[in-house]
């Protein structure tokens, strides 16, 4: 936001203290010297100076005015723009580029190369076209004034049509002078205008070239009915005079009359008319402008004093209001007192150049402040930015870290679930074993309860197998009772050796017996407790010795076992298999 | 072409805000990102229809710099509506608002109808005058108020149609004395036979005489 403020201004109607005629500013404005310096320093007065000033002021260190021509193209933002523009051109070729003057910048560049269109460009501007293209444009204005005095002369008619419609010359003859016809006709035409132009040295022949133009048209122009279609008209027109022969030719030949020695008068006659017009304008800039401050009042003073002092032959009513005035000057009695009024105008102007001094110090102070408060405001946006980028920074580590945390957390919940998965899975297989293993302590108390119903069978058989034994033994004693009648020693001798044998086998039944309870069930009761029940037909495979040796009796004791009924029958061979049965045992022993 | 009345529109403001770029999407429907500076005056012309008569605007654009304020204000004269263009962009330029109407109530009929226009409004990122000081503006100066862009043609049309539209109503209240050419309405030939009819009949004989 730039915040304006007027710091000085006017000696007009506003400041209440000091009123000034009108006739003043007329009479002042026509003895003011006319130099092209001050034409390209805008007067103090009517600046006001803006807080940022305008990115090319800051460079060339001047004043930013208000209607400073730079402004608008060199913002404060960006003064690289201006340094590059400032380094090729200059700053017043800058300032005359914007005004217009670009056309045959580009001109002369398709002519030539970089520099020497630059040189070229310098030269024909401040040869030829002095002042034209300044901030103010005074001799450009003054031109148009003196052209439209030509034309008046030359066509009175065509001026009265005109005139009608309400068309200013200078509408029209105004851009022409400036681009000097560049883009206003015809390539060629415009070539050849500018040979004669450059040939002859000055810019006479900008006139006659307009004159011709129309001398050509004005015909056509006096048939429009309204103003915006004689200048569209006269503009196209313009733009379609391919026969730059015809039309230098009747510049040149047609407008002898128009020359330099010529054009000088009639600029000198118009130019007070344009500074006046010009002083006027900016003084309704100050009127327009607030101007109530202190500053404002000391330059108010001084303007007026300037006026007094330098116009001598001003109207009475240009009686001023301040006491130094008053105290020197009876205005009609000026011209008598020459050498006191010239003191007194050299006092006042050394006076106001004091209040000059002084009020530009007090300008350049606060620019100055500004800047540095600027500056430090910048210093601290810059500290603030980096700390910023400093947090910001942080903040991005702080977030990566927690998003790797997450990650993390993420990662460990995985394993839990797997972990407590495989911990399902064990708690059944657990589950699974433990219903094993209840099954298979089942079985062995089913085996168990038939090992006892085995054995308890096998007792019995036993029993009986004493039973048959002492039923033999009876037999055989009725036989031998029987046989007593034929008695023989050798029957008796082999009944005894029978009874003996039998009465051997006795005791040996239960010593099988024994080992059958001991060795293969004991055995097979502790591995049962281990594995499973698939054990049971890897129970023969611990292979020892021992086991090789009960395995015959073991199966024989099955075959007791299972076949209970067959045993009956088998009686009669029991004492063979016990008699086979020694001999394995025997045979095992070996 | 046949119009029933003629419009003369002025657009003026600051140096750069636009004003020939707003005449070249008006009139062509066109917009040229660089554009030369305007020198002198510029002309635009453009049928537009209102309450089914076709009128005619012709707009002078003129230059915006300072330099060129003498020549400038010599354009004023007859125009019947006014386009002050300020860009939103660019502080100072609608600061300088005050000094460019003074300059139209000062050199134009006290009629005129100003339409107060915030062009580039497609850069709003760079906005510097916001839109309630515009319209702040407007109101406390009696102005018709809108923001525009010449770029992306935005309220554009608008603009001008709704400132001929006000100028018409004008004509139908009878503010205007259209007979009178300095307030800038000219009653065409192929337009309503209107009061004025005879008048301009009588103004263009007086062109006629003059060749």
């Amino acid at each position: 936001m730039e915040m304006e403020y007027s710091v000085d201004v006017t000696d007009g109607s506003a400041t209440a203290p000091i009123p000034i005629s009108p006739s003043t500013t007329t009479s002042k404005s026509s003895c003011r010297q006319p130099s092209p310096t001050s034409v390209l320093t805008p007067p103090p007065p009517q600046s006001t100076v803006i807080l940022s000033p305008c990115a090319a002021c800051k460079i060339l260190r001047r004043r930013c005015v208000q209607k400073c021509v730079l402004a608008p193209y060199f913002p404060p933002t960006e003064p690289l723009k201006f340094t590059i523009a400032h380094r090729v051109f200059g700053a017043s070729n800058i300032i005359k580029l914007l005004q217009a003057m670009n056309f045959f910048a580009g001109l002369l560049l398709l002519l030539m190369p970089e520099e020497n269109a630059f040189w070229a460009l310098l030269g024909i501007l401040d040869d030829y076209f002095e002042g034209y293209y300044s901030e103010e444009m005074i001799e450009s204005q003054v031109d148009q004034l003196v052209f439209e005095e030509l034309v008046r002369e030359r066509f009175p008619k065509l001026v009265n049509h005109l005139d009608y419609l309400g068309v200013q010359i200078a509408w029209v003859s105004g851009p022409w002078f400036l681009s000097i016809f560049m883009n206003m006709l015809p390539w060629e035409s415009v070539l050849r205008v500018w040979d004669v132009l450059l040939f002859q040295g000055n810019r006479v022949m900008l006139f006659r070239t307009a004159l011709a133009l129309m001398e050509l048209y004005g015909p056509a122009l006096v048939t429009t009915k309204d103003a915006g279609d004689a200048i569209t008209l006269l503009q196209s027109l313009a733009g379609s005079t391919f026969d730059s022969s015809q039309l230098v030719l009747t510049a040149c030949m047609g407008y002898q009359n128009v020359n330099e020695e010529r054009l000088l008068q009639l600029r000198n006659k118009h130019r007070p008319a344009v500074e006046a017009a010009l002083e006027e304008r900016s003084k309704e800039l100050n009127t327009w402008r607030d101007s109530q401050g202190l500053a404002s009042k000391l330059y108010g003073f001084k303007e007026n004093k300037i006026t007094n002092g330098g116009l001598s032959r001003m109207s009475s009513e240009t009686s001023s209001v301040d006491e130094l005035c008053l105290a020197v000057s009876p205005d009609t009695e000026i011209n008598s007192v020459p050498d006191l009024q010239e003191q007194v105008a050299k006092l006042k102007n050394e006076l106001c150049k004091v209040l000059e001094e002084k009020r530009s110090a007090i300008l350049r102070a606060e620019e100055l402040e500004t800047a540095l408060m600027e500056m430090v405001k910048e210093d601290n946006r810059r500290e603030l930015s980096a700390k910023v980028e400093q947090l910001e920074r942080d903040v991005a580590d702080l977030q990566q870290a927690l998003a790797d945390k997450q990650e993390q957390e993420n990662a460990m919940l995985q394993v839990l679930m797997r972990v407590e998965q495989e911990q399902k899975v064990t708690e059944d297989a657990r589950r699974y074993a433990e219903q094993d293993a209840a099954a298979q302590r089942y079985a062995t108390e089913v085996l168990q309860e038939k090992y006892e119903t085995a054995s308890a069978s096998l007792a019995e058989m036993e029993k009986r197998v004493v039973m048959a034994e002492s039923m033999l033994e009876a037999t055989l004693q009725y036989q031998s009772g029987q046989t007593k009648a034929q008695p023989s020693p050798r029957s008796t001798n082999q009944d005894s050796s029978a009874i003996r044998t039998s009465q051997e086998l006795s005791p040996e039944i239960p010593a099988r017996k024994i080992s059958l309870l001991s060795r293969p069930f004991g055995l097979g009761w502790r591995d049962k407790n281990k594995v499973d029940v698939k054990v049971t037909s890897e129970e023969q495979n611990p292979k020892t010795e021992e086991k090789l040796q009960v395995k015959p009796t073991e199966e024989q004791a099955n075959i007791k076992v299972t076949g209970d009924e067959q045993s009956a029958k088998a009686l009669q061979e029991d004492g063979n298999d016990d008699q086979m049965e020694h001999v394995s045992l025997t045979d095992d022993g070996k | 072409m046949s119009y029933a009345y003629l419009f003369k529109y002025i657009i003026i403001g600051d140096t750069g805000v636009g004003k020939s770029c707003l005449l070249l999407q008006f009139t062509d429907k066109r917009f040229q990102p660089v554009h030369d500076l305007t020198i002198g005056v510029e002309f635009g012309a453009r049928m537009i229809t209102i309450d089914n008569k076709p009128i005619k605007l012709q707009i002078w654009d003129t230059a915006g710099q300072e330099s060129f304020r003498s020549i400038t204000r010599s354009y004023y004269r007859g125009a019947a509506g006014a386009l002050l263009v300020y860009d939103i962009t660019r502080r100072e330029t609608f600061n300088h608002l005050a000094s460019w109407l003074e300059d139209a109530r000062q050199h134009a009929n006290a009629n005129m109808t100003i339409m107060l226009i915030g062009n580039k409004s497609d850069l709003a990122h760079r906005r510097a005058v916001s839109t309630e000081e515009g319209e702040q503006f407007a109101k406390e100066n009696g102005l018709i108020f809108m923001e525009a862009s010449a770029k992306t043609a935005q309220n554009v049309e608008e603009a001008f149609i709704n400132t001929a539209g006000t100028i018409y109503k004008k004509i139908q209240d009878g503010v205007f004395d259209v007979s009178n050419e300095s307030y800038g309405i000219k009653v065409g030939y192929g337009g309503i036979p209107g009061p004025s009819g005879g008048k301009d009949g009588s103004a263009s004989q007086a062109g006629g005489c003059c060749s």
